[in-house]
C-alpha cells in the first residue's frame, strides 16, 4: 500500500509527470500537461539543477510507494524523454 | 489407668499441635502470599521499538560540461562563444570563449526531503578576443568544488549552493602568471503550489498564461588573486575582493511544431533580454596603480533557434572589467554564436 494518499490517488506514470513537474518547475502544472514524447531539453530545459531535482523528486515518489530499490541519477540524465524516465521508474518498481 | 489418660491426653495435644501448626503454617503461607501480591511489582522493562531512519539514498555520477566560465553554480549559464571576422585587407579578427569541466558529482536524499550535494573536477578555458580594443588573452585551468544543501520535496525547491575553484592563469595580454581563489554562494528557490510566490533562479510565468517569464538570480562570494609574476615594470601584488552579482531576465517561450500542452512552461525558449550586473571591491589591495572598484554592466539579447536550447546566438553589450575572465576596462559591443552542454 502506498505510503501516502497522495501517491494512492495517481497511477505511477502520473507521479512520474508530477515529479517533472515539480522539478521543472511548472506552477499549478497537471499530469495531463506532460506528453510521453517531451523531450526533456528541448521542452522543460532540463539543466543539471533541474536532473538534480528530478533524480530526487523521483527516489521520494519510490519512498511514497514503498520501493526500497536504487534508482541512479546517471540513469535519470541518460532519459531523452517523459516516456523513457516512466520506462525507468516502471523497471526500477518491478519486482526481480 | 491414669497413665492411659495423660497418654490419650498427650496424644490428643500432640495431634492437635500438629494440625495447629499445620493451619498456622497455611495461614502464613496465605498471608505472605497476600501480602506478595499487594507489593507492586517491578514494571517489566519496556523496550522502544528501534526507530532507525533509513539510510539515505547517495547516487554519484560524471558529467562534462561546456561553457565559458565554471565559478558559479546558477542556472544562469555562461555559454561558450565563438565568433570569427574576415577583414578585407585586414588582419581577421576572432573570439574564443570556451571552457571545459569535467565532474565527479555525490547526491544525498535523506526521505525527509532534505538533500545534500558535493562535486569535484577539473576544468580548462580559453579564452580568446582579438575583436575587442583591449583584447582579451587568457588560457586557466585548475579544480572546482560544489557543495549544495537544501529541500527538494513535493514541488517544494529550496537549495542553497557554494561554487569554489582555485586556479593557475595565465594573461598574455598584461602577461602576467596568477593563482586565483574563488568561493560564490547563490541561492534557489521555487514553490510550484502557491503561483504567487516569487521564485530565485528559476523561470516564473510573470502573469497566468503568460508566454513571458522572468528569471531572478544573484552570487556573491569571495575571489582571492596572487599575481606571481608579471611583465618588466609590472607589479605584483594580491588582491582579495568581495564579489557581488545579479541579473534578471525576461524570455519569450514559445509554442513548437507538434506541442499539445497549453501549459507555456512545457514550451522551449525562443528570446531572452538578460540585464546582468556584476561589482568587485578589492578590500585588501598590494597591486599598485590598481583600482578597488571594479564593476562590469553586462545587458544581452540571445535568440534560441532550435528547439535544444543548447545552441543561441547573442548580442551583448560589455562595459566595465572582469579580472577573472581576463577583460580590461573597456566598453564594446559582441555578437557571437554559442554553445553550451
Amino acid at each position: 500500500m502506498p505510503k501516502t494518499k497522495k501517491a494512492a490517488a495517481l497511477s505511477i506514470p502520473d507521479q512520474v509527470r508530477m515529479a517533472i513537474i515539480f522539478s521543472v518547475p511548472i506552477v499549478n502544472g497537471k499530469p495531463g500537461d506532460i506528453a510521453d514524447d517531451d523531450d526533456l531539453k528541448a521542452k522543460y530545459r532540463f539543466d543539471a539543477h533541474t536532473y538534480q531535482a528530478l533524480c530526487v523528486n523521483l527516489q521520494n515518489l519510490l519512498d511514497d510507494n514503498n520501493c526500497t530499490n536504487e534508482l541512479k541519477c546517471s540513469d535519470v540524465t541518460a532519459c531523452k524523454t517523459v516516456g523513457d524516465v516512466i520506462d525507468l521508474i516502471t523497471k526500477t518498481m518491478t519486482p526481480p | 489407668m491414669k497413665t492411659n489418660k495423660i497418654l490419650i491426653l498427650t496424644s490428643v495435644l500432640m495431634l492437635f499441635t500438629v494440625s495447629f501448626t499445620h493451619a498456622q503454617k497455611k495461614l502464613l503461607l496465605k498471608v505472605q502470599r497476600d501480602s506478595l501480591s499487594k507489593i507492586a511489582q517491578p514494571a517489566a522493562p519496556v523496550v522502544a521499538p528501534l526507530n532507525i531512519a533509513p539510510a539515505p539514498r547517495v547516487t554519484k555520477e560524471q558529467t562534462w560540461t561546456v561553457r565559458n566560465a565554471f565559478e558559479t553554480a546558477d542556472e544562469q549559464a555562461d555559454p561558450a562563444n565563438a565568433s570569427f571576422t574576415l577583414n578585407n585587407g585586414k588582419a581577421n579578427t576572432y573570439l574564443i570563449d570556451v571552457g571545459v569541466l569535467y565532474d565527479f558529482e555525490w547526491l544525498s536524499n535523506h526521505h525527509s526531503g532534505h538533500v545534500v550535494g558535493n562535486s569535484i573536477g577539473p576544468f580548462a578555458v580559453f579564452s580568446r578576443n582579438t575583436t575587442i580594443g583591449k583584447e582579451q588573452n587568457m588560457i586557466r585551468g585548475g579544480g572546482d568544488y560544489g557543495h549544495s544543501w537544501g529541500t527538494i520535496h513535493d514541488g517544494l525547491t529550496r537549495m542553497n549552493y557554494i561554487n569554489s575553484t582555485l586556479q593557475y592563469q595565465r594573461n598574455k595580454t598584461d602577461t602576467t602568471h596568477s593563482l586565483l581563489a574563488t568561493a560564490y554562494y547563490s541561492f534557489k528557490f521555487a514553490d510550484v503550489t502557491d503561483d504567487h510566490k516569487f521564485f530565485v533562479n528559476a523561470y516564473h510565468a510573470l502573469a497566468k498564461n503568460s508566454s513571458f517569464f522572468y528569471n531572478l538570480y544573484f552570487n556573491t562570494g569571495l575571489e582571492f588573486q596572487k599575481i606571481l609574476q608579471a611583465g618588466a615594470g609590472d607589479p605584483t601584488g594580491l588582491q582579495a575582493r568581495l564579489y557581488g552579482n545579479t541579473g534578471l531576465s525576461l524570455a519569450l517561450f514559445h509554442q513548437g511544431s507538434g506541442q499539445v500542452s497549453n501549459n507555456k512552461y512545457t514550451w522551449p525558449k525562443l528570446f531572452e533580454l538578460t540585464v546582468d550586473y556584476t561589482s568587485r571591491y578589492a578590500y585588501a589591495n598590494t597591486e599598485a596603480g590598481q583600482d578597488r572598484y571594479i564593476p562590469l554592466f553586462k545587458p544581452s539579447l540571445t535568440y534560441y533557434p532550435l528547439m535544444d536550447n543548447n545552441l543561441s546566438v547573442g548580442l551583448s553589450y560589455n562595459n566595465g572589467a572582469d579580472p577573472v575572465a581576463g577583460i580590461a576596462q573597456q566598453k564594446f559591443w559582441m555578437l557571437a554564436i554559442q554553445f553550451q552542454k
